[in-house]
């Protein structure tokens, strides 16, 4: 192996860095008309009368759609595969408005200006209704959030919105009523009853939001995106425009983040709507506060939760219960509700009885969908914290309660084959799994034993640290399709196309390498062309960390393929049989016979058996292999102010081979600083009014650079069999371990247990005085 | 970008400026960390906008033990803490508090005037500008006159600058040798307003030990505590009598809870902190 396992930088990283114009807003023709939309003010509202006669007469005002001028069709704005999992229960405007943040009106302008003045004109008469702010109280409330009789689901989700439930679930294996009925009773077991909560974290990519939309000379309309789904934006704005499919193209260019919140379409249905109208090019670019007021966030949740165990530490059963806020919209309900069990409960296959039950309701809220970790994170505070509890009840070390437990190797867990990512999973024995290793190893780099044993105080301020483990997946199992083309040129390089979408990931890079090692050459020898609707094959798109693991088998595969029909093409100019062909990455030789790969590829365009050689592939996931990662977190608690540092961030993960170990290491670094955002800083707060306070960055903080810990990532050695070159995924499972971690460690530290994140100072500080007086 | 249209002047000279400043919906700006901000949120929206950083006398430092330190009010943040030694040497505090506002980038612009003009209740270099007696010299085209610091504020964001007026210079007095603490909670390290800041200064620590309190976010203007000065004042600093100063600075504030932080984590800080940093500096010992 030369191109992978090897830190090549990123393809677009001098362009990026040296700042040239990549982005969608930088792309975008200078004519574009600019679009504004008109923000609901209230949480739930019906529009009694929308007058835009004023706003119509504002120079330079090209058009002004209300909901009376777009089709009433439902959509699920998600960004899934098809049928999605997620109720189609939006419109592109509506009678209604539903969170504060709703479109209300579209306007299109010569500029920005004119815009803005618009949106100042239309004059709005609300009926005001009877906002559910409170998600513990949005079930079988008297105001119903989707009365509308359109509104559906493509299949059973457990959708209910009489009752404002957008999507429910459950499973059991075993007994577990029977289970926590004879644990109660018995002197040699153990049982732990817990709630926890988790908030609605924002994504704060760098890019905002941003589409534009044009017609080319074939009167069909391109829409470029700052998307992770390509695919998905076609296949959606097709049938909510009623535009055909070959109607349209979806390009997406470099993206400045997307973590999950560009999965969904934001403005591309705008856009695209306002450019088949006017004929003319539009573009969206969403502002810092309608990214936080009006895209997606995670889904808060509330959990309870049930451990019981021996006293030997033996874990016996799982119950879990969620109650999951999806906002005003259902995209995500189902999905990320399953993924807090599905991804989590795996972690202790050998439990007598595994409960996992939820429901996701609707709530006048900002919307709620994918965000990296995905249902993961949430589920793992909850399961890893808990664990931390259970080891605090039992006197048992954390981290011996898990090596109890954990899943090992070639061992599988009841849940793969009946928890999927909206339906039924697969079956699945883990075929790589260096848990317990990791395990072991992040014992020994963070000094646990040694610092565990004695407690450190230095004046108000007191350490400790705190263990947790985590396991994700790597891409939806016979779901996600990815393609690979690859097409070689006559001076022996290659194009590659890939629907993939890298997201500022690396992809790209990661994928051209994978290519190049298959084939024999250097990564330098690929130019990878991505994510353009016309010109590259399918991908479901960038999420459920599926790129390196699903995209990178289907390239793995078309190189396989265009290698044969290489080595076909060289035997046949020398007169050989393939098989006698051998291949250094630049000359085919035969015996004493020899042809350089330019010469071949020259010959084969212009001279002798004339061809292009192109290969394709295609790949679906039969299984969804997880890594899996172990994590130290010491942090240091001051005692007067309840502030939390965290010193130093230790995990060893298991991810198979890293194809390219500097950028996986970038995706853990990055992913530990969103997770400890969550943990600890992201607070999000709304008025009495169901308005977001926290709507911009000096409301809404994300850690600073200047709040990074020592952070340690290792990788062990794994080889995942049905990844490409061993290869798992990485993209989320570093933002899982954080929030429990650092719970635990603040536990250990001063004996407080947070269970509702973000974990603030004033948390800490009243749970340390046991109160503060209002 | 700034989504309504204005126009955008640089005077070079103070008479010019107040000329421009005279039209309807001017407004003069330094950094423009706090009004570009506000304008691209469409707080405010200003017809006018007079940048004023290209007037010389208004980048004047001087310092004497006599005059004071005067620093003209176009002066950067990090020019003033970088280039001019004597704010670290003689208003340690002063130094401590700039030094926490936003980040290094954020100093490249932000001046010590309109942190002062924003009048904002968090502004962090308000409170050890408070306890050292700074005075506001502000100028308009009708003359100059000079306002206490402690009587600049009138409420968020609302001060005693009639229209036309404008700060020219920010004069600190030259008491005697000082130490203390700018103690900042904020919810992360940099770029963030102060969750609550506390200034304490003691000014002659080793003869007459005057200890000065101010704090900024927890009312609605920056605030000196002068009953919990007046309090400590010749006493010994034993535990029972820092404990009752640092409830009178409690009693000082009137907090209230925004996105920053609550009314009640405020208010038991503004208690916290002067015990924490009078034992930071040595002068006692005990838990805050
Ligand atoms: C990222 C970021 C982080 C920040 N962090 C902090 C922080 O930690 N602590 C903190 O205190 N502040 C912080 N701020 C706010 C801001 O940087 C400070 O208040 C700064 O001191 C303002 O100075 P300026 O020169 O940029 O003022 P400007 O923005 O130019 O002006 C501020 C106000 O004063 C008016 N004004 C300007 N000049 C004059 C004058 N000569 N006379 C009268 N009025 C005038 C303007 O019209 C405006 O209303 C932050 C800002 C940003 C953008």
């Amino acid at each position: 192996m030369d191109q992978v396992k090897k830190s090549i930088i990123k393809k677009d990283a001098f362009a990026l860095i040296s700042g040239m114009p990549v982005y969608t807003d930088d792309l975008a023709p200078k004519d574009a008309l600019v679009i504004k939309i008109l923000r609901s003010p209230h949480p739930f509202a019906r529009i009694k009368n929308i007058d835009v006669s004023e706003a119509l007469k504002v120079k330079g005002v090209e058009l002004v759609l209300t909901h009376k001028d777009v089709p009433r069709k439902p959509i699920t704005r998600a960004g899934q595969g098809y049928p999605e999992p997620s109720p189609y229960d939006k419109f592109i405007l509506d009678e209604y408005v539903r969170y504060v943040g709703d479109e209300v009106a579209i306007v299109a302008a010569e500029d920005e200006f004119a815009a803005e003045e618009a949106l100042k004109k239309i004059k709005v008469d609300y009926e005001i209704l009877e906002p559910v702010l409170d998600f513990e109280e949005a079930e079988c409330n008297t105001s119903i959030i989707h009365p509308e009789k359109e509104a559906f689901s493509q299949f059973d989700i457990g959708y209910m919105p009489e009752k404002n439930i957008a999507a429910s679930y459950s499973m059991e294996v075993g007994d577990v009523d029977k289970l926590i009925e004879e644990c109660e009773k018995d002197p040699d077991c153990v049982l732990i009853k817990r709630r926890y909560y988790t908030q609605a974290q924002a994504h704060v990519m760098l890019e905002p939001h941003a589409s534009f939309a044009y017609i080319d000379l074939h009167g069909r309309l391109v829409i470029v995106s700052s998307t992770q789904t390509p695919f998905h934006v076609r296949r959606q704005v097709s049938m909510v425009l009623d535009i055909p499919i070959k109607s349209i193209r979806v390009i997406k260019p470099r993206i400045g983040g997307g973590f999950g919140g560009k999965q969904a379409l934001h403005g591309e249905l705008i856009t695209a709507l306002v450019t088949w109208k006017t004929k003319k090019p539009s573009k969206l670019v969403y502002t810092r506060r309608e990214v936080f007021e009006a895209t997606y966030t995670r889904h808060p949740m509330r959990f309870d939760i049930t451990l019981g165990a021996k006293k030997d530490g033996t874990l016996k059963l799982i119950d879990v219960e969620v109650l999951s806020d999806t906002g005003a919209y259902g995209e995500h309900a189902l999905t990320t509700l399953m993924v807090a069990g599905s991804k989590t409960l795996p972690l202790y296959n050998k439990v007598e009885g595994v409960r996992f039950r939820g429901k996701v309701v609707y709530t006048n809220k900002v919307p709620a969908g994918a965000y990296r970790g995905y249902g993961a994170i949430q589920g793992n505070f909850v399961l890893e914290s808990a664990m931390d509890e259970l080891a605090q009840e039992l006197g048992i070390d954390p981290v011996d309660l898990r090596l109890k437990n954990v899943i090992r190797e070639g061992e599988t867990s009841p849940i793969f084959k009946i928890m999927g990512e909206g339906r039924e999973g697969v079956e699945m024995i883990v075929r790589s799994c260096k848990l317990e290793e990791a395990i072991k190893r992040v014992v020994e780099l963070s000094g646990w034993k040694e610092k565990r044993s004695k407690s450190e105080r230095n004046g108000s301020k007191v350490r400790g640290l705190g263990f947790a483990i985590a396991m994700q997946g790597s891409g939806i199992a016979n779901i996600d399709m990815a393609s690979a083309i690859l097409k070689l040129n006559d001076d022996g390089s290659f194009n590659l196309l890939v629907g993939a979408t890298d997201l500022g990931t690396g992809s790209d890079t990661i994928l051209a390498q994978i290519a190049a090692e298959e084939l024999g050459v250097s990564t330098d020898d690929i130019i990878v062309y991505s994510s353009d609707t016309d010109l590259t094959p399918f991908d479901t798109g960038a999420y459920a960390s599926s790129t390196t693991y699903v995209s990178g088998n289907a390239v793995r595969l078309a190189a396989k393929k265009m290698l044969k029909l290489i080595k076909e093409e060289a035997a046949k100019m020398l007169n050989v049989s393939p098989d006698e062909i051998t291949w250094d990455g630049k000359v085919l030789r035969a015996g004493d016979k020899e042809i350089s790969l330019k010469d071949l590829a020259t010959k084969l365009y212009y001279t002798e058996n004339q061809k292009q050689l192109v290969a394709d592939a295609s790949f679906v996931g039969p299984e969804s292999p997880p890594p899996y990662a172990a994590t130290i977190a010491e942090v240091e608690v001051d005692t007067e102010t309840g502030k939390v540092d965290v010193l130093k961030y230790y995990t060893v993960l298991d991810i198979g081979t890293p194809i390219n170990p500097n950028l996986a290491k970038v995706q853990v670094e990055g992913a530990t600083m969103q997770g400890l955002g969550m943990t600890l800083y992201e607070d999000v707060k709304y008025s009495g009014t169901g308005r977001l306070l926290t709507n911009n960055l000096m409301y809404y903080k994300i850690p600073s650079r200047l709040d990074v810990p020592e952070i340690h990532v290792e990788f062990l050695e794994s080889y995942e069999p049905t990844g490409p070159f061993g290869a798992k995924s990485v993209a989320e499972i570093g933002i899982d371990t954080p929030p429990a971690a650092v719970a635990n460690a603040i536990y250990s530290a001063v004996g407080v247990r947070i269970r509702e994140l973000p974990i603030t100072p004033e948390k800490v500080f009243s749970a340390l005085k046991g109160g503060m007086k209002s | 970008m700034i989504p309504f249209r204005f126009s955008y002047h640089k005077p070079s000279s103070l008479s010019e400026a107040f000329e421009i400043l005279s039209e309807d919906g001017a407004v003069p700006m330094l950094g423009g960390t706090d009004l570009v901000v506000k304008m691209r949120a469409k707080r405010v929206t200003p017809k006018v906008v007079v940048d004023l950083k290209f007037i010389d006398e208004l980048h004047n430092v001087s310092f004497s033990e006599d005059e004071g330190l005067v620093i003209g009010a176009a002066v950067t943040m990090n020019e003033l803490i970088e280039d001019f030694a004597v704010v670290k040497e003689r208003f340690p505090v002063f130094y401590q508090a700039i030094k926490k506002v936003g980040a290094y980038q954020t100093r490249n612009r932000a001046t010590v005037a309109g942190n002062i003009a924003n009048s904002s209740p968090a502004a962090d270099s308000v409170p050890p500008l408070l306890t050292y007696n700074a005075k506001v010299k502000v100028v308009s085209a009708d003359g100059e006159r000079l306002v206490e610091l402690k009587d600049f504020f009138t409420g968020p964001g609302r001060n005693v600058l009639k229209p036309g007026e404008i700060i020219h210079s920010i004069i600190v007095p030259y008491e005697s040798p000082s130490i203390g603490m700018y103690y900042k909670i904020s919810r992360i390290k940099a770029v963030d307003l102060s969750t609550i800041g506390v200034a304490l200064t003691i000014i002659d620590p080793d003869g007459k030990r005057d200890i000065r309190v101010a704090l900024a976010s927890v009312a609605p203007t920056p605030v000196r505590a002068f009953k919990a000065e007046d309090y400590i004042r010749d006493k010994e600093l034993s535990a029972s009598s820092v404990e009752r100063f640092a409830e009178l600075v409690q009693e000082s504030t009137s907090p209230i809870t925004d996105a920053r932080g609550s009314k009640e984590y405020r208010w038991e800080m503004a208690k916290v902190l002067p015990k924490r940093i009078l034992r930071e500096l040595g002068l006692f010992e005990g838990v805050a």
